[in-house]
């Protein structure tokens, strides 16, 4: 056990600013549809930046803070290793790229909407994003399938935001207490 | 146009300050503010 941690701890680097920026160049022009669970690859397995604890303590810091989990967590991991600087190399790392195709995309679809084809394209995109939605929701909400009041809550959610059209922050706002209190109360 | 683009960046700021749990959460504010603040 010992001799496994020393030789974890002695392969583990810690990267160059140019490093992370690169690592985080490639993610972004990888990760369709999430980058997430590549960017625990990366991370962990193959350049031995973090451990998986590491990586996951990171991970939950940054899910409850606002803003894109995957943005706060490069701000995080450079901020970690290289200061201020590593921070936005990691964060212009990971956006670069992304950017650049989708104001690309953008010119096209702004020169070429007319055009039947690119309407079809798109058409054809909108369903494929609206199913990676709906697979999303599917995923997060199956563990809640034995907890009656997370349901509730979730359902009412719904509702809120759906049905009634309310406004996110103040839905939140009044959930979150909800949710804590009943959890606390009947879990 | 660059009262749009103070509209976009006042929107998105909004909204990022809000996006607890991931930027899918807000995408149902994200359609309303679009629909009703600039296109609207």
């Amino acid at each position: 056990m010992t001799i496994a941690l020393t030789e974890t701890q002695a392969v583990r680097r810690h990267p160059s600013v140019a490093e992370l920026f690169v690592g985080f160049l490639q993610l972004g022009l990888i990760g369709f549809g999430g980058v997430l669970p590549l960017a625990r690859r990366m991370t962990v397995e193959q350049r031995r930046w973090l451990t998986g604890e590491e990586f996951t303590e990171l991970l939950s810091l940054c899910q409850f803070l606002p803003g894109g989990n995957i943005i706060n967590m490069s701000v995080a991991i450079g901020l970690k290793f290289r200061g201020m600087t590593g921070a936005f190399a990691c964060a212009l790392g990971l956006i670069a790229a992304p950017s650049t195709i989708v104001i690309a995309l953008g010119v096209v679809y702004d020169r070429f909407q007319d055009d039947p084809h690119i309407r079809h394209l798109f058409a054809g995109l909108a369903a494929a994003a609206a199913a990676l939605l709906v697979s999303t929701a599917i995923k997060i909400a199956a563990p809640l399938r034995n907890e009656p009041i997370g349901i509730a809550i979730a359902s009412l959610c719904f509702v809120a935001i759906a049905v009634l059209r309310l406004l996110l922050l103040p839905t939140m706002l009044v959930l979150a207490p909800i949710s804590a209190l009943a959890t606390l109360r009947f879990a | 146009m660059p009262s749009l683009l103070i509209a976009l960046a006042l929107l998105f700021s909004q909204l990022s300050l809000i996006a607890f749990g991931g930027g899918n959460a807000i995408l149902p504010e994200m359609e309303r503010r679009w629909s009703t603040s600039i296109t609207g």
